[in-house]
């Protein structure tokens, strides 16, 4: 059976990058496909949208300086044998002391813990980089260590966004200035982001709905009568910048101001379809529960999932599940100071534990996941040295 | 009378004679999902039978029944009965006949089978013919080998 070349071609254009590379020792006009734009193009926008495959493991952000393999990644159980990418190119974010920050569609957005200023998107399967020229007004030491950044990427191109706090006594403000990265410039939003009273969760922000969302933390320095006295999520509209309260559920809410209790709000089901939500993790006195938005404008929850650390089977006698995150999703994955585990909230794996790897990150490690692309830096796109 | 001229068109039937000349009777909007017979329409208005040269009787069955059925529960089934040969030939007629969506859907098909598999597998299936150097090849999976690591049994 033979297909001619520019079928094979589009089915090549399917695959993911990994299998692409592999392949490349097939024969020679198979393994010059990857290095034309329009089937790096192509490629790129049949697996955009689709599941991660894997995870980026790091330590917390402080533990990192003292680190020596800072950047770990590992496939998820369903994608063992597909994705993945070069051990050089990790090896070399590793070396040269980066924190992976976000990552999407392919791209991820990485700063340099010893120079933070230094910010740029690489694609590690193209072993393409592309460095963020930070704002003046931001390069400030001040105002730039407790800059937050997020990476969002449409069909064609990302954006990078940076919440500074305008240090403004009240209400508190942050304005969010955002590099779009096919033209390579820097625009602020007009209105900034109102967080209320509460700090916010920066490092996990939802993509929903055209707006970013974030969690506030929960602990206890409000009294009763104060509107910030429970926890809430606060969504920008990245449209026209406004800044709304959203509820968290009364049962998430009983109990929060306990010291061990932790929230994060992530995506839920699948962007792309109708069915795409905010979900709300919980863990605190290990139990791990979870509800997803049902109806976005009355803001009702329904709990979906509420299982004990203890009860899961995990190999470790030490549970101390310290960070969790829900990929695709679908997934929950958590990590204990050893393991990462991943608990399937789908109705195919309801409530199935798998183990995905073992890690040298210490405790509360951070997770982000990860999917190969061929996709392009976009501008300024240099070969990185590796 | 521009109505009744659409309507009568919508009922209307086509023969379709596959290369091994077995003939199908399809509706006209049926037919026009394969652009090619939708251009052939177009070329010559009076016509009752369309040769399709390149394609088998049995396969032409198939992509009339994926034109009729397809939805996004019945694409994500359809693949799963036929074997890596059947899905070539069939993407080959759908090229053919140009219907986007079945090119897609076998496309995505075929790619995911053959992820997981070895160079050599990929060879034989595509039937092709390894024209690297033995240096090339071998600096192609040094330059590759973390891509490599887990691949399945033929």
């Amino acid at each position: 059976m033979e297909v001619p070349q520019d079928i094979a071609f589009e089915i090549f254009s399917w695959l993911p990058a990994k299998s692409i590379c592999k392949f490349k020792s097939t024969c020679n006009p198979i393994s010059k496909f990857s290095e034309e734009t329009l089937f790096r193009i192509k490629q790129t926008q049949n697996l955009f949208g689709k599941d991660d495959t894997c995870l980026f493991i790091q330590p917390n952000e402080i533990s990192q300086r003292y680190v020596t393999e800072r950047v770990e990644l590992h496939s998820l159980p369903k994608h063992q044998l597909s994705s993945g990418a070069p051990n050089n190119v990790l090896s070399f974010l590793s070396k040269n002391t980066t924190s992976v920050i976000a990552s999407s569609n392919g791209l991820v957005l990485c700063h340099n813990i010893d120079d933070p200023v230094k910010v740029f998107i690489c694609n590690p399967i193209t072993k393409s980089w592309s460095s963020i020229p930070i704002p003046e007004s931001l390069q400030t030491q001040n105002n730039f260590a407790n800059a937050k950044f997020m990476l969002h990427c449409s069909l064609d191109d990302y954006k990078v966004f940076i919440f500074e706090n305008t240090m403004e006594w009240a209400p508190t403000c942050y304005r969010c200035n955002v590099y779009h990265g096919k033209e390579g410039v820097w625009k602020t939003m007009e209105h900034g982001f109102l967080p209320g009273g509460r700090n916010m969760e920066f490092d996990i922000p939802v993509f929903f709905n055209g707006s970013l969302h974030f969690i506030s933390d929960s602990g206890q320095y409000f009294m009763k009568p104060s509107p910030f006295y429970k926890p809430y999520i606060m969504s920008y509209n990245l449209e026209n910048g406004t800044s709304t309260m959203l509820r968290l559920p009364r049962e998430a809410i009983r109990g929060c101001h306990h010291i061990t209790c932790k929230m994060g709000i992530f995506n839920w089901g699948k962007a792309s379809n109708s069915n795409g939500s905010l979900c709300l993790v919980k863990l605190s006195k290990s139990t791990f529960t979870v509800w997803f938005l049902g109806d976005y404008e009355s803001c009702s929850w329904e709990k979906v999932f509420k299982m004990r650390v203890k009860a899961m089977g995990l190999k470790e006698k030490d549970l101390d599940v310290t960070s969790f995150t829900i990929v695709n999703g679908i997934l929950l994955v958590f990590a204990t100071n050893e393991r990462v585990y991943s608990c399937g909230l789908d109705d195919k794996r309801f409530m199935m534990i798998e183990e995905i790897c073992q890690h040298n990150c210490g405790s509360n490690p951070r997770i982000i996941s990860y999917l190969d692309t061929y996709r392009s830096c976009g501008i300024n796109a240099e070969t990185m040295p590796c | 009378m521009a109505e009744e001229k659409s309507q009568a068109s919508s009922s209307k039937m086509l023969t379709l004679k596959a290369s091994d000349g077995v003939l199908f009777e399809v509706e006209l909007n049926i037919a026009k999902e394969m652009k090619t017979v939708q251009a052939y329409i177009d070329d010559c208005e009076d016509i009752e039978t369309i040769p399709i040269p390149n394609v088998l009787g049995k396969h032409l069955a198939i992509v009339i029944e994926y034109i009729k059925k397809t939805n996004e529960e019945y694409d994500a089934e359809f693949e799963k009965q036929w074997n890596m040969d059947d899905l070539q030939l069939l993407l080959l007629a759908a090229n053919y006949l140009n219907i986007s969506g079945l090119q897609e859907c076998l496309c995505k098909a075929i790619a995911k089978r053959i992820e997981n598999k070895s160079p050599e597998y990929v060879r034989k299936v595509f039937n092709i013919e390894n024209d690297h150097s033995p240096e090339e090849e071998a600096k192609l999976r040094k330059e590759y080998k973390w891509a490599f690591e887990g691949v399945d049994k033929d």
